[in-house]
């Protein structure tokens, strides 16, 4: 149907949502405009409200109490979806996410779980402007007992979908805007392109990339959601214009941070570098820079880099976003730093 | 003509997928008939055609366009038809290019480009690289008769302007300029000290006598030794007292280029630029200086500074305007235990691109390059690449920031007026009497002043800095140009003070500007 | 024993156990804070006693004990989880503020529980159990922009959501009049919900107006807004108390106890008090017994 043979994401991510609806009759989606014909502003409600009526509930634009409905419905046995039609929304929500969501379980001591799933798209790179392209996650990092997961269009979608709904924790599926019409480039014979791909196992795995057999590599670029394509065209250029190999992981789960897959691609290189389209302060590379000096001082031979958005809103004209969103030269770049400080 | 566009209706989507032609291509259609059935995230639309014609379909079937592209034009008459066949038509979307068809880097492309090798020969999953292209060079050199092949394989010479005299390496010489004959080159061989005991004319006439091109004005030092199978020296060359050449291919030097006493140049071939300044004791050689890749050289109006050792057993290239300064080392190899007890054995070429600097003592190990305007502090250790513009300190070498920033205009205008001012303070230190002027101060009769733009309109004797001149002076007035380096006009010694000063803040006027008096200060 | 002793038993158990806690809370064997519902008995008890502890459910605010005990009966789980032992009813995590069992809820943030009531709502509908969601709110919920947005979401959609609007006259330290403007009962009736208003303190009024609200939503399944004016006696918590006591005590007049304990020949009354202060007291003993929450060992 699309590009080499690949769906879209937004078509895998409906047919996972049409799958869970088929599996499980305790799964409802509530959100903004998700009824047929329109099927959600992204289209990835498409069909589902033609085929469960009773399931879909198209909402008010009331996203600060949506969040509490959704959590409500969970402590009830209910396994709702919310879809937030765009992340900057979670904002509005984020009492909800703070006081309420994350915290039933442990401070009902256990007696209760909140298996819900907000689907939202973040990013930009679309011209969307200041409040609708930013990417909000590292906010939602910092908030324990929820789960934080980044879809990228080299994952499983489908079964990143199934795995948040199965949760029994709030997930936070993060979507993003421009992945969903990109081929979901799932590995074929272990390869995307020219790099050797391995997954870990569990629900939500990380993704690590090598174009030399996992044999050498200067630097590691550990990054997640719509900066993988970013990425993965830096490493490649990296590559092509300096024989500078890198691997890159894609994490998906954000948090709880899972690491296991960075450290061991930096025991291998040496070297670390974080991407994210987030704005630099506070953000997540500099959860993952603080872990891995923690975890792995003895194989860090370079100080971390983080690429990552300036910190200051998205604007929306083209060349303005594109001066503030971190982009391939950026992350290209921090590797050739990288490389002149090797020892 | 009519066209059929696939129109962008909704902001989240981009690209939609052509379901099915519902008419033949080139058949009739009628105006408001459905043609094509179009497919987006969002809906399944079918698309009249917007008049009668015959229409003309430029996708297949099954494909995602683009929203916004045309995917059918309707000719409205036969010429229109005509047209389309001869031209337009043949505009078909060229298809993407597949995934991963343009997996060779770089440097794989530019060493297969040197050997001529088709890089589809090489068959592999992932990226070609040049190390796959020199196994393949090797392979087939290995199988192919042995021979010197290319000298400068797998150096870039990006970032680094070659003297103009350089012979990319493997070429046929340029013509037999300077080319020796063999009776001369044999007794310059069997005796050096003969030739030594020479003056410095005397040299020139022995030279020139036995072929080889020595320009005018060119002074060979007391006690010097030059000797090579082509030996091209240009015009104003001067090389101190004690100096030894000895190429085993070919020697030349350009234009303005000095040395001070007791160099010492020992390599397979060397080319030096026009205008490089070489302080006193430079030695160019030391281990395996007589290999065939053994091939050095410094770009124009290069500095090298005074007892600065350069290793050439591999490729040695120093950009334009480099700065290899005082009692730094570049070598090209290394030197220690067996190989097969794993300790490292290196021989690799070693490149200083245009503008960069090399500190004080440091030393820049075998396979490095400092990249163009980086700046290497002194006493550093490198050892590995320095990126252009960085500034690298430490041992080993770290890169720490930039070399440079860009100042403002108005920066630019300050640091240009505060070079007068530093000058009238450096000669009325020096016992000088100067006095006020416009826009600067006057000095034996002669004005010095600083004006953003120089546009004529000073008479008399003046020196004039600006950091832009657009017109050329009257006599008696010399215009610096400190922007573009160059100086308009002529003038005695005040203008040599002012060349001085602008020397010493990094303004170097060309030509030769190494080679001027100091004046008065 | 008549319902009218019934609920003046469980008012009366309230009114002691927060006393109780006030002077537990003086000798500093109370963890955090405590915010006490003494003046506003009636409605707890009065609407609860309406509702099912198995089917139904009740999401209540930082001022919950009342609602509680009323709803649970579960005085030993209070008491422990208040004075962080680990026999408390979330274990001593929650506090005064966030407590659970079976289907009782709370937590602190004024506002936060409005939406989630509206949720559990929801999903009882789809799962049909019948179940009325009840949500207390006071007067300072009534700033919170989600209690809109619920009550238009409750209403859209025909949610069994009660909600239960105390008004106690103080956000706080702040008079209702610096910080409401308009009609507390319009607010609902603008979405087009169902609405009582009752301004005493006879449990037995309250009873009867909360009987017809729940009746109502069972039948229609639709919300119901039911607002109850009321005071409270004690502080907001502890020790924060700027009011003027003449005001208080002009209200102490109309103490539900009081109106409700008229009902009663006093022999009964003085039976219900022994029991109170009995079960009081074992309560407190057997909690002063029970061991101190302490942290997993790592």
């Amino acid at each position: 149907m699309s590009a080499g043979g690949h769906r879209r994401c937004a078509q895998v991510l409906n047919e996972a949502l049409h799958e869970v609806f088929a599996a499980r009759d305790d799964v409802d989606l509530l959100g903004e405009d998700v009824l047929d014909p329109y099927g959600g502003a992204f289209k990835v409600t498409q069909g589902l409200s033609d085929a469960y009526p009773d399931r879909v509930l198209t909402t008010p634009i009331s996203e600060a109490s949506l969040f509490g409905v959704a959590a409500g419905m969970a402590l009830r046995g209910r396994r709702p979806i919310l879809e937030i039609m765009f992340g900057d929304f979670v904002a509005l929500g984020f009492d909800q996410i703070v006081n309420g969501i994350s915290k039933f379980r442990e401070m009902y001591d256990d007696q209760v779980t909140v298996p819900l799933v907000v689907r939202t798209p973040m990013g930009g790179r679309r011209g969307y402007g200041p409040t609708h392209s930013q990417s909000l996650e590292k906010l939602l990092l910092g908030v324990p007992n929820i789960v934080v997961v980044a879809a990228s269009e080299c994952h499983d979608l489908r079964a990143l979908l199934v795995a948040a709904v199965e949760d029994e924790r709030p997930v936070f599926l993060l979507e993003n805007k421009l992945m969903y019409g990109r081929p979901n480039r799932r590995p074929e014979h272990r390869h995307v392109g020219e790099f050797e791909v391995r997954e870990t196992g569990g629900p939500y795995p990380a993704l690590t990339f090598s174009a030399t057999g996992f044999s050498e590599g200067s630097a590691t670029v550990v990054t997640y959601g719509g900066m993988l394509p970013v990425v993965l065209d830096a490493v490649t250029e990296l590559v092509l214009e300096h024989e500078i190999f890198c691997e890159v992981v894609a994490l998906s789960q954000l948090a709880p941070p899972e690491l296991d897959p960075v450290l061991e691609s930096v025991a291998r290189t040496g070297a670390l570098v974080t991407a994210e389209e987030g704005t630099l302060t506070g953000g997540i590379g500099a959860e993952i820079a603080a872990r891995v000096q923690e975890a792995a001082w003895s194989d860090l031979r370079r100080p971390v880099q983080r690429v990552a958005a300036r910190d200051g809103i998205v604007p929306s004209a083209r060349p303005l976003e594109d001066a503030m969103l971190p982009s391939a030269r950026d992350v290209v770049e921090a590797v050739l730093v990288l490389e002149a400080v090797r020892s | 003509m009519l066209e059929i566009v696939l129109t962008r209706e909704d902001a989240n989507t981009e690209y939609a997928l052509l379901a099915e032609w519902l008419v033949a291509d080139r058949s009739e259609v009628e105006a408001g008939q459905p043609v094509v059935v179009v497919e987006t995230t969002k809906a399944t639309v079918e698309v009249e055609a917007p008049g009668a014609g015959i229409i003309v379909q430029l996708y297949e079937e099954g494909v995602e366009v683009e929203l916004g592209k045309v995917i059918a034009r309707i000719a409205e008459s036969a010429e229109e038809l005509a047209s389309l066949d001869v031209g337009e038509y043949d505009e078909q979307p060229a298809p993407k290019p597949a995934e991963g068809e343009r997996k060779a880097t770089r440097k794989a492309v530019a060493l297969a480009e040197r050997h001529a090798i088709d890089l589809s020969r090489i068959d592999k999953r992932g990226f070609i690289t040049e190390k796959d292209v020199e196994e393949l060079v090797a392979r087939e050199r290995a199988a192919a008769a042995p021979g010197a092949g290319s000298l400068l394989a797998g150096v870039s010479t990006e970032g680094v302007t070659l003297p103009a005299s350089f012979e990319p390496s493997g070429s046929e010489p340029q013509g037999a300029l300077g080319a020796l004959d063999t009776a001369f080159l044999e007794s310059l061989r069997s005796d050096p000290d003969a030739f030594r005991a020479l003056s410095p004319d005397e040299k020139v006439r022995a030279l020139r006598d036995g072929g080889a091109h020595v320009g005018d004005d060119v002074e060979l030092g007391e006690g010097s030794y030059v000797v090579a199978p082509r030996i091209v020296i240009s015009d104003g060359v001067r090389l101190g007292p004690r100096a030894t050449v000895v190429c085993e291919e070919v020697f030349k030097a350009g234009a303005l280029t000095s040395f001070g006493p007791n160099l010492e140049l020992r390599c397979r071939r060397a080319f030096l630029g026009d205008g490089i300044w070489g302080g006193r004791s430079v030695r160019f050689g030391g281990g395996g200086h007589r290999d065939p890749w053994a091939v050095l050289a410094v770009g124009d109006l290069a500095f090298v500074g005074d007892e600065v050792f350069v290793n050439v057993c591999r490729p040695v290239l120093i950009g334009r305007e480099a700065y290899v300064t005082m009692r730094s080392l570049i070598v090209t190899h290394n030197i220690g235990h067996s190989v097969l007890e794993g300790f490292e054995n290196r021989f690799a070429p070693v490149v200083v691109e245009d503008r960069a600097q090399v500190g004080l003592g440091a030393v820049i190990y075998a396979g490095c390059r400092i990249g163009a305007e980086a700046i290497v502090a002194s006493n550093s250790y490198v050892t590995g690449d320095i990126p252009s513009g960085s500034f690298a300190i430490g041992v080993p070498a770290k890169v720490t920031g930039k070399a440079s920033h860009t100042p403002s205009r108005s920066r630019q205008l300050e640091l240009g007026r505060r070079i007068v001012d530093d000058l009238r303070e450096l000669l009325a230190l020096r016992g000088h009497e100067v006095a006020d002027a416009d826009d600067g101060f006057e000095i034996e009769g002669v004005r010095v002043l600083f004006v953003p733009r120089y546009e004529g309109g000073v008479e008399g004797e003046a020196v004039v800095l600006t950091v832009e001149a657009s017109a050329d002076p009257p006599a008696g007035v010399a215009v610096l140009d400190l922007l573009a380096r160059q100086v308009h006009g002529t003038g005695g010694p005040v203008l040599d003070a002012a060349r001085e000063l602008c020397r010493k803040r990094g303004i170097r006027f060309e030509p030769g500007p190494w080679r001027y008096r100091s004046g008065l200060i | 024993m008549t319902a009218l002793a019934t609920l003046y038993e469980r008012m009366l158990f309230v009114r002691r156990f927060e006393e109780t806690l006030l002077d537990l809370f003086s000798q500093g064997k109370l963890v955090g804070t405590t915010h006490t519902y003494i003046g506003q008995e009636a409605n707890g008890v009065g609407v609860i006693d309406h509702l099912d502890p198995a089917v139904d459910t009740i999401f209540s605010n930082h001022r919950c004990h009342g609602h509680y005990l009323a709803f649970t009966d579960d005085a030993f789980g209070l008491l422990s989880e208040v004075m962080g032992k680990a026999t408390g009813t979330c274990g001593g995590k929650g506090g005064s503020q966030h407590l659970c069992r079976g289907n009782f809820y709370s937590n602190g943030v004024l506002g936060s529980i409005v939406p989630v009531a509206t949720g559990i709502a929801l999903a009882e509908k789809k799962k049909g159990t019948g179940a009325v969601s009840t949500v207390f709110l006071g007067d300072g919920t009534l700033g919170e922009g989600v209690t809109y947005e619920s009550l238009n979401m409750a209403s859209l959609w025909t949610l069994p959501v009660l909600f239960v609007v105390e008004n106690n006259h103080y956000a706080q330290s702040t008079p209702v009049e610096l910080e409401l403007a308009g009609s507390i009962r319009a607010r609902a009736e603008a979405f087009g919900v169902e609405t009582d208003e009752l301004d005493t303190t006879d449990v037995e009024e309250i009873h009867a107006a909360a009987g017809r609200a729940v009746a109502r939503i069972r039948e229609t399944g639709a919300p119901f807004w039911l607002v109850l004016h009321t005071y409270r006696f004690s502080p907001h918590s502890k020790g924060d108390d700027n009011r003027d006591p003449a005001e208080i005590e002009a209200r102490r007049e109309r103490d539900p106890l009081t109106v409700a304990g008229a009902r009663l020949e006093d022999d009964e009354r003085e039976a219900i008090a022994v029991r109170v202060e009995q079960r009081l007291a074992e309560t407190v003993a057997a909690a002063e017994e029970a061991p101190f929450a302490e942290p997993e060992a790592a």
